[in-house]
């Protein structure tokens, strides 16, 4: 490369001294001392290309035959980049040039633009969970409320049984009328127990399900003078409290 | 440049978590389909409804409406699923319940028939409680698994019964029972 820079000298400075001594004309000096000179900056830029490379840690000459290649084309591109980036000042004409690099994206950015995306893609993501994360079925222990009702009832069964106690006085008139009625309540939880007994329905309000309760006599708050006669009629109750003689 | 990204991306995290809030509370206020799965059984219900606690021993699990809880924490409209294991047969056992309930003054049947419940007969009994002068509407729905008695009884007061009946018909349309 040396060599063919001192050879563009020399003939450089033979054609000076041609033109000087006045063997060429003014023109064709200037068309050849042009072509030389481009020559010779081309050599400048092939060197000072090198430097850069050598200064970047990369081979002068590229080693594999992959690299070789490559285009003709992007080569000289790659030339011609580093040649505007250090040797022609990018800042003062190249203004396309210098477009061109803003365009361009490292990989520096490239690698922050895509970890930021996973990271807007990772936060909607848990957002969405978060408050749309269906805790309902979940929290099952949350009690509300209490429920007091229930398909097993204790049912009650009411016997009513009345006495009416009429005295009847020598003459056959009723004289007072007492009115005497036990009232048995029996509960009871439905049981399986009961299936058998409970089997048959009965038309009226006696119950069939529970056993029949014996009657407790109780002391009677009115008694009665003298009871002489006593009927038993349903038709008529009261929490009167009278004994119960049937 | 780097800074811009950062920022940038910082404001787009906060509008989308925004955004989501915002779409999120607007769905809050629309009912939607909770599910209960417990005893072998699988129900469904809206979400103004809750999960309750019964007093019943037999109880399975039960749901009340939201708005129906009085002061003292009592729902007033109920589903109460309940099982009760059988010793004889399933009918006689089942109907032994509401003949002894004709005997009680405070309750009075109102209907009884047999419907199906997904693949499985059933035995259906609405029945009128009255306690203290409170007057509660029932419907209560019997079958049979594995040798135990299984209820859903709905309850609510004699006026709102007719008006939550629906959410009770479709927990039955759409029980699943495994």
């Amino acid at each position: 490369m040396t060599e063919e820079r001192d050879k563009l000298l020399q003939i450089m400075s033979s054609l000076e001294s041609d033109y000087k001594s006045g063997k060429i004309s003014a023109e064709k000096y200037r068309y050849f001392r042009s072509k030389y000179e481009d020559k010779l900056n081309s050599i400048d830029a092939m060197e000072a290309t090198k430097r850069i490379r050598s200064m970047q840690g990369k081979p002068s000459a590229p080693k594999s035959n992959k690299k070789k290649k490559k285009p003709a084309s992007y080569k000289k591109k790659q030339e011609q980049d580093l040649v505007q980036k250090y040797i022609i000042n990018p800042k003062k004409d190249d203004t396309a040039y210098n477009k061109q690099k803003k365009s361009s994206m490292s990989s520096d950015t490239f690698k922050f633009v895509a970890i930021l995306v996973l990271v807007i893609a990772f936060t909607a993501g848990v957002a969405y969970g978060i408050f749309n994360l269906d805790t309902e079925t979940i929290a099952e222990t949350n009690v509300v409320a209490i429920v007091e009702d229930t398909a097993f009832p204790e049912i009650v069964a009411v016997v009513n049984t009345t006495n009416e106690n009429v005295t009847i006085d020598d003459d056959n008139n009723t004289e007072e009328t007492v009115e005497t009625t036990t009232e048995t309540t029996t509960e009871t939880t439905t049981d399986d127990s009961n299936d058998d007994s409970n089997s048959n329905t009965p038309s009226d309000n006696t119950p069939t399900s529970t056993p029949e309760p014996e009657p407790t006599p109780e002391p009677n708050p009115t008694p009665s003078p003298t009871p002489s006669q006593s009927s038993s009629d349903s038709g008529g109750s009261s929490d009167g409290g009278g004994s119960d003689e049937g | 440049m780097k800074g811009k990204i950062l920022k940038g991306s910082i404001i787009t995290i906060i509008l989308i978590a925004f955004l989501i809030a915002c779409v999120s509370a607007e769905s809050d206020d629309q009912l939607t389909i909770q599910t209960l799965s417990k005893g072998g059984l699988v129900i469904h219900y809206p979400s103004d409804w809750g999960y309750s606690q019964a007093t019943s021993n037999y109880s399975i699990m039960s749901i009340s409406k939201l708005d129906s809880i009085d002061a003292a924490g009592i729902g007033q409209v109920n589903i109460n699923i309940e099982k009760k294991p059988i010793e004889n047969e399933f009918y006689s056992f089942v109907n032994s319940t509401y003949k002894s309930m004709q005997h009680d003054k405070a309750f009075t049947l109102v209907s009884s028939g047999e419907s199906t419940l997904g693949d499985r007969k059933s035995l259906e009994y609405i029945y009128i409680s009255n306690d203290n002068g409170a007057e509660r509407e029932h419907k209560a729905v019997w079958f049979e698994k594995g040798g135990q008695a299984y209820v859903l009884l709905y309850s609510a007061p004699v006026d709102q019964f007719d008006s939550n009946l629906y959410v009770f018909d479709y927990m039955l349309s759409d029980i699943q029972i495994t």
